[in-house]
């Protein structure tokens, strides 16, 4: 999956970190090394990870963006690395899935050295998980990251204590400027020989000290060849769950209690001490952040802010882009002319003159323009992320969210949701409650995601006169009130559910825990990165699964029980299509060519404008003279503005595509649950077009 | 929740320090701010609170935003003046041990137990009273 960084420089430095004066070329037999980098949230391991392996995963500035174990390969000094990206944690002790991926990798035999991020403006929590890895016994190589914003503070870090005190490699690095890194990967080839020969950088209190040694016996005993008895002893003495049933020891009578708090503290005290050897020049800092907190997580003007920001990115997703679009839409316009003429003159065939001109340009050229909203959308997410107001969210909508009984945290899934359902769902993993997963999995899809922008833009477009782009924000707040609205009835149902198994068990709501990063400038690069990488997603999804689509499409609509049909109402997609008009006349929905588009929304959501070119023989229908002509064509039909509304309202609501709901059964991980989710959206869905509907008629 | 001198991180006002005194909490969700930072003895600063009772605060450098039922079972006390002192006589005296440079933490392993690792910084705060 990665391509090979292109080799690095030579080196003239020699391995002076770990101070053993000693150069290692073992490396040279051993091939492939297996480097694992950690360290916690938000410290910028996938940013040191993508410098490295040429690869541009994601990166944001808020707790939690790698929830999966990622891998790259390159090469240095012509030998193979295989460093593995990992969810970022606070201790070795896990508290929600993507934490338990991190330390059962940092824990198997897969591991050959460990690289240790830590946030060198943040020194004294980031050691903390350093002291557990060192303990580990494992290479431990300690890569000190934003070591230029510790210089931009005027603080300094005495490097070669630091190293001194902890045993292992200090590193300084910045993965954002790329600097250090050539130095981190030299240290970590030498470094793999080195089997720590200090795991024993902490000193616990004589009591602890007592039963760690005790502990270290009765294993060694029960078991010779076990690889590092301290650290498993430490964790048996913490009653580590996992450890203590991988690790069948008999600990009676030493470990009476659980140890825990007194090793955490001492870890702590340790620390606390080490920096303030090594950090001179301690800064008050954050001035900036405080500010900026005290307006966006002002206890009254939070919300109304939150609300008028994600008002701001639609309006601006919807406004905006459609000037930009206006200049892809004359290039459609030339193209399809161009293939036109072109055809005749090379004497192609009536059907595959029809394939490709009503077929691919009507049906793919069309989604192509919606282009700009999206990057003008993914834009503004991007701000959102990079600049640190993510986690704030969680902090401003904690009181809505606990209401509805789920953490402020469920509500970073919700958001990215209306960008793409796909990393949305992905990151409920950072939810450690599984119930509190489920319904936000359930409710994700109700954010109206990216691809549902076409859809509004152009009912919207065509019905709503002035009032387009309104119509178009209502879908967004329809969609997150029914989804707060669902996620409220499923924890009354929970609730009753758990009040008839046992009477005395109350509901309780998952708390908001979560770190708040500082507010930062946002990375040009990075935006621009994510921006192009959502961009490209849309445009392969254009190429391949829109593409795809629209053939099958223009072949059922092309094709009947006769053979090549002139008359769309006689082709097979008609005849599906009438099948579910029955179902979808209560919505205002009853017409053939609905059924048909609603079913290739499916695949993905943009098909259903696709579906519409397709159907109505319109090259580029969101340009003026497309409007039109189709706003004449569904309204000869009897399909107003209502039924445009009602159809909106389904789009939104209805179970997502493919790609969503592949995702919600991975992550579910149940059939029965996976079944209920898509089962629910569609009911979901039918119900309030069918409201919606029916309710307005009566008024009109 | 207000009982004696005892104050908790939702009762206590905006802006000031305090130190931690302990907590009620429950696993995991007691180790998880232990591995953030929030321990006791440790100092913290509580900047924000929202209209539902979440707060924000900073800890070790580190802002968390915590919630309401969390906050109210973390208890704290204002820092005192010996407190303050007991920060500045730590700074002076440095208590790492001897910068020998016989590498690989050997200053600061040599003695076991030494300073301020037997004891608990409460009990620390109380012998120089």
């Amino acid at each position: 999956m990665a391509k090979p960084r292109k080799e690095v420089k030579q080196l003239t430095a020699k391995n002076k970190a770990t101070g053993d004066g000693v150069i290692h070329n073992k490396v040279n037999q051993a091939g492939e090394l297996t480097v694992g980098v950690i360290g916690n949230p938000n410290s910028g391991k996938t940013t040191l990870f993508n410098s490295y392996t040429g690869t541009r995963l994601k990166v944001a500035n808020w707790p939690g963006v790698t929830v999966e174990k990622k891998q790259g390969a390159f090469k240095y000094h012509n030998h193979v690395y295989k460093l593995v990206d990992l969810p970022g944690i606070y201790s070795l002790t896990p508290y929600s899935i993507e934490e338990k991926i991190s330390r059962q990798f940092i824990l198997s035999d897969d591991v050959d050295v460990i690289v240790d991020i830590a946030d060198a403006s943040n020194l004294e929590r980031s050691l903390y998980l350093t002291l557990q890895l060192i303990e580990i016994g494992k290479p431990v190589v300690l890569a000190l990251n934003m070591m230029d914003i510790v210089e931009e503070r005027g603080m300094e870090i005495d490097l070669h204590r630091l190293h001194e005190v902890l045993g292992i490699p200090v590193i300084p690095v910045s993965a954002r400027k790329k600097t250090g890194l050539d130095v981190l990967m030299h240290v970590v080839s030498h470094h793999q020989e080195i089997k720590s020969k200090s795991n024993h950088v902490v000193v616990y209190s004589d009591l602890i000290e007592d039963k760690i040694t005790k502990v270290t016996e009765r294993l060694r005993e029960d078991n010779p060849d076990i690889y590092n008895p301290r650290f498993y002893a430490i964790k048996l003495l913490e009653n580590d769950t996992e450890i203590m049933e991988n690790c069948p020891v008999d600990v009676s009578g030493i470990v009476d209690k659980s140890y825990e708090t007194e090793i955490i503290n001492q870890k702590y005290d340790f620390i606390e001490r080490l920096v303030e050897e090594v950090l001179l020049n301690i800064q008050e800092k954050a001035q900036f952040t405080d500010k900026l907190d005290s307006v966006l997580t002002h206890r009254i003007w939070g919300i109304p802010i939150f609300f008028g920001i994600m008002g701001l990115v639609f309006f601006l997703t919807f406004t905006l882009g459609d000037g930009i679009k206006g200049i892809l839409e004359g290039w459609l316009e030339s193209l399809s002319i161009w293939t036109a003429g072109g055809l005749s003159t090379l004497n192609a065939g009536p059907i595959l003159t029809s394939l490709i001109a009503d077929g691919i340009i009507a049906g793919v050229g069309t989604i192509l323009t919606f282009l700009p909203n999206i990057a003008i959308l993914f834009l503004a997410l991007a701000f959102l992320e990079d600049s640190g107001y993510m986690a704030r969210v969680t902090y401003v909508m904690n009181g809505v969210m606990n209401k509805i009984g789920l953490s402020g945290r469920a509500f970073i899934p919700m958001l990215l949701g209306f960008g793409c359902t796909v990393p949305a769902i992905m990151a409920t993993r950072t939810l450690e409650n599984e119930r509190d997963r489920r319904k936000t999995i359930l409710i994700t899809p109700f954010m109206s995601c990216s691809a549902k922008i076409p859809v509004y833009v152009l009912l919207s477009g065509m019905f709503f006169g002035n009032y387009a782009t309104l119509a178009a924000l209502s879908m967004y707040i329809i969609g997150l009130v029914a989804g707060l609205f669902t996620a409220f009835v499923a924890t009354k149902i929970e609730n009753k559910a758990d009040q008839l198994k046992a009477s005395d068990v109350k509901p309780e709501v998952n708390q908001l825990l979560i770190e708040l990063p500082e507010y930062k400038s946002p990375n040009v690069y990075s935006v621009l990165l994510y921006v192009w990488e959502n961009v490209k997603a849309y445009l392969s999804k254009a190429g391949t699964i829109i593409f795809l689509a629209c053939v099958v499409l223009w072949f059922i609509l092309s094709f009947g029980t006769t053979g090549y049909v002139e008359d769309m109402s006689q082709s097979f997609g008609a005849i599906i299509g009438r099948f579910l008009v029955p179902i979808l006349e209560p919505a205002g929905l009853g017409f053939w060519q609905i059924g048909v588009s609603l079913i290739a929304g499916l695949a993905a959501k943009e098909v259903v404008v696709s579906s519409m070119g397709i159907m109505f023989g319109i090259i580029n229908i969101d340009s003026a003279l497309g409007l039109s002509a189709m706003h004449q064509t569904l309204g000869a039909m009897g399909f107003g503005a209502l039924n445009a509304y009602s159809m909106m309202i389904f789009v939104l609501f209805y179970t997502p595509c493919v790609a969503a709901l592949a995702i919600t059964a991975q992550e579910l991980k149940s059939a029965k649950w996976t079944t209920f989710v898509f089962m629910f959206q569609l009911v979901f869905a039918w119900l309030a077009s069918v409201l919606v509907y029916q309710i307005v008629s009566l008024f009109i | 929740m207000r009982k004696d001198n005892m104050m908790t991180l939702k009762s206590v006002g905006n802006g000031k320090a305090y130190i931690v005194e302990k907590s009620l909490l429950k696993q995991p969700v007691k180790r998880r701010l232990e591995a953030m930072g929030l321990i006791e003895g440790t100092m913290i600063h509580k900047i924000n609170e929202a209209l539902d009772g979440s707060i924000i605060c900073i800890v070790k450098g580190t802002r968390l935003a915590i919630g309401k039922e969390l906050a109210e079972r973390i208890f704290v006390r204002p820092m005192s003046a010996s407190d303050i002192r007991h920060r500045r006589h730590r700074k002076r005296c440095r208590g790492m041990g001897p910068r020998d440079g016989s590498g690989r933490g050997s200053g600061m392993n040599r003695k076991r137990g030494g300073v301020g690792q037997a004891k608990k910084r409460g009990e620390a705060i109380d012998s120089e009273k």
